[in-house]
């Protein structure tokens, strides 16, 4: 077990820099989860911890050690591969033994340690198969199988879940967190499923085009998102975001643009923190769940008018889609559809979270 | 006269008429062309190693198995296989070594991996006759430069005209003309196999060799495997590099099967005997064909 430290790691292929700066310090038996869309460059930051990438700059530490021209095999970390990467000449067995056998463990350690991983991932049973003689959930567990035989300082996980079906990466989701909480070996997992990121991190590194967003524990990610990017990726459906500028009546200030949306801001420090921003465009966010039908929430005038554009059941709640103007509302309500297409409804939006960007830096303004 | 059939059953005319459809006549004349090509001449070779059938008498006459027989019997045959297993065993197990042994350099190699392997190729191109005459010439003992090179060494022998050294010379020539035949299709085959695995033996601890030995190897088993069939079909049939060189020379010590064959059907004339060899290459090529399969799926 141990930390790993990013000192101002960066990663370019000729001219192109892939990861810019990365600068983090992830604690002993911390489960961090780098995610962000495809390109952004979280699976190259695995790799360079792993060894698979050269390290163009700065300084890589595994513990207190200095990785950068350590090959991987030195490193003591384990990795599992979105494709599995199993050895398709050997059986399950001798997949899982083969980095003990390279580090010379007597056979009888050997025997116990793959034993033990194969009773933690049930898959007792299957030690005599040839991968392909596997589904892939049952591949999936042999290579986390042989990557817990090991015992490594150091968990990589690069997608490992993104070839299963959904119903079976809901279940590995909660195993792994499982297995976490037992080995407590820290564990690094790339993933471009932000609820994979909410539910399995402890801390949750958000990446964009190689540069690092956010990092932040999931509550905070999700209610104190730095960015409109942070704020868009994290949550699902995602936030809305309407243009609008700030508009004063009277006392109150209100967020206002021409499509007929308009928001009172209730919040006296807000309102004065938003000064210099008077003359600005600004971008205001609210996530779905933040929008309701339920009249508590705002004094009546307050209320906007929208319609009903599309009404998605899922079940347990629905998903609607309000237009106002040229503008478009996702709102998700509890229990079954209760609107119309067509019909136009008086919805709110919580006076008490929202989020406000400036829409030129696009940074969290509250 | 024809006779009224019961409806539905089967007539002569139906039975005809389904095999003259637009499918089987289309595959006809392709059928024509591989009958003639290969059918025929095949049960040919079969009656002519049964006739004493050589091109001085005017016609063959039934012989039984004699020239069969003489297959076992004759000590110049014995001696063909003889020098066709070292000749084979020898060549083939140079290429191999060199051919994967190149081809797992350029694998590694971080550039320069197409050029190498377009020049590495060109003596593929080359006809094996065309290899034969520059082999000729290299190591001719009056005028060949690396029959130079030996001399200026103090090796002062007649390369092609010296029973010890006569054999590996043309040894030598097949392994320089086919070795990067074997490089191109392990190559091919190395560079088709998933990096995942490869990267996972990586972080599991191995070094390069130990890489090579338990995932690169093991993985590209079979496609060695096709190398060597090919080339162990080939290996006994061309006779043009050796033709070229010694002719089978000095005192047979060149002359493989196939070498054999032409000296015995062309030179001697007796198409019998030539053919109960040929048919004997075809024997023990299928069986060599259906090893080489039981190697490559016997590690199911």
């Amino acid at each position: 077990m141990a930390t790993v430290r990013f000192d101002k790691v960066v990663k370019s292929y000729g001219n192109q820099l892939v990861v810019k700066e990365f600068n983090l310090e992830i604690k002993d038996q911390e489960f961090i989860v780098l995610v962000g869309p495809s390109g952004c460059g979280k699976s190259t930051t695995l790799r360079m911890v792993a060894g698979l990438e050269e390290i163009t700059g700065g300084d890589l530490y595994i513990g207190d050690i200095r990785v950068n021209d350590m090959p991987p095999k030195d490193r003591d970390i384990a990795m599992v591969f979105q494709n599995y990467a199993l050895y398709p000449h050997m059986n399950v067995y001798e997949n899982m033994a083969f980095g003990l056998k390279l580090r010379k463990y007597s056979a009888s350690e050997i025997d116990k340690r793959v034993k033990e991983a194969a009773a933690i991932l049930s898959i007792e049973h299957l030690l005599d198969r040839k991968p392909r003689q596997l589904s892939g959930g049952q591949r999936q567990r042999v290579a986390i199988g042989r990557a817990i035989v090991r015992e490594p300082k150091v968990f990589l996980m690069d997608e490992p879940l993104s070839n299963l079906d959904a119903k079976l990466r809901v279940q590995m989701r909660a195993e792994l967190a499982k297995l976490h909480q037992r080995l407590k070996t820290t564990t690094i997992y790339v993933t471009h499923d932000q609820t994979e990121a909410m539910t399995m991190g402890d801390r949750i590194v958000v990446m964009k085009d190689g540069i690092v967003q956010q990092v932040a524990s999931p509550e905070e990610l999700y209610n104190r998102p730095a960015n409109m990017f942070v704020a868009g990726f994290i949550g699902s459906p995602s936030m809305n975001f309407v243009a609008c500028r700030m508009q004063e009546k009277g006392n109150e200030t209100y967020l206002v643009n021409e499509e007929g949306f308009s928001f009172l801001l209730l919040s006296p420090e807000v309102a004065a923190r938003l000064a210099p921003y008077k003359q600005k465009a600004l971008v205001f966010g609210i996530r779905p769940e933040d929008i309701s039908d339920s009249l508590s929430w705002v004094a009546e005038e307050n209320y906007l008018a929208a319609r009903v554009d599309v009404v998605e059941n899922l079940g347990a709640e629905t998903l609607i889609y309000f237009s106002l103007g040229k503008e478009t509302l996702v709102g998700r309500f509890v229990g079954g559809p209760r609107y119309r297409v067509g019909e136009t409804v008086k919805i709110a939006l919580n006076p008490n979270r929202y989020y406000l960007f400036d829409q030129e830096t696009e940074l969290s303004l509250l | 006269m024809p006779q009224p059939q019961p409806k539905g059953a089967p007539s002569a005319g139906g039975r005809l008429a389904r095999f003259f459809t637009t499918e089987n006549m289309m595959l006809a004349p392709a059928m024509l062309v591989l009958a003639s090509v290969s059918i025929f001449p095949f049960l040919y070779l079969i009656y002519a190693s049964l006739m004493d059938f050589s091109l001085a008498i005017d016609n063959p006459t039934f012989a039984g198995f004699r020239n069969w027989l003489r297959l076992v019997k004759d000590p110049l045959i014995f001696q063909s296989w003889k020098v066709t297993i070292v000749y084979a065993v020898t060549g083939l197990g140079l290429e191999l070594i060199l051919g994967v042994g190149i081809a797992l350099l350029l694998y590694a190699a971080p550039w320069g991996r197409n050029l190498f392997v377009t020049l590495w190729m060109l003596p593929i191109f080359v006809a094996p006759v065309v290899a034969g005459l520059l082999g000729w010439f290299l190591l001719n003992s009056s005028y060949g430069l690396y029959a130079w090179v030996l001399q200026q060494f103090g090796v002062h022998t007649d390369i092609f005209g010296t029973v010890a050294t006569a054999l590996p010379a043309v040894i030598l020539i097949d392994v320089w003309e086919w070795t990067p035949l074997i490089t191109l299709i392990v190559l091919s085959g190395l560079q088709s196999l998933p990096t995942e695995p490869l990267e996972a033996a990586e972080v599991d601890g191995a070094t390069y060799w130990q890489k090579l030995r338990y995932i690169i190897l093991p993985l590209s088993f079979r496609i060695i495997v096709v190398a060597l069939l090919i080339r162990s079909m080939d290996i006994m049939r061309f006779i043009d590099t050796i033709f070229i060189t010694t002719a089978g020379g000095p005192a047979d010590s060149t002359k493989i099967i196939g070498l054999r064959l032409f000296d015995v059907a062309f030179r001697f004339m007796d198409i019998g005997f030539a053919a109960a060899i040929g048919l004997s290459m075809l024997v023990v090529t299928i069986f060599l064909g259906k090893a080489f399969i039981r190697v490559m799926y016997g590690r199911e």
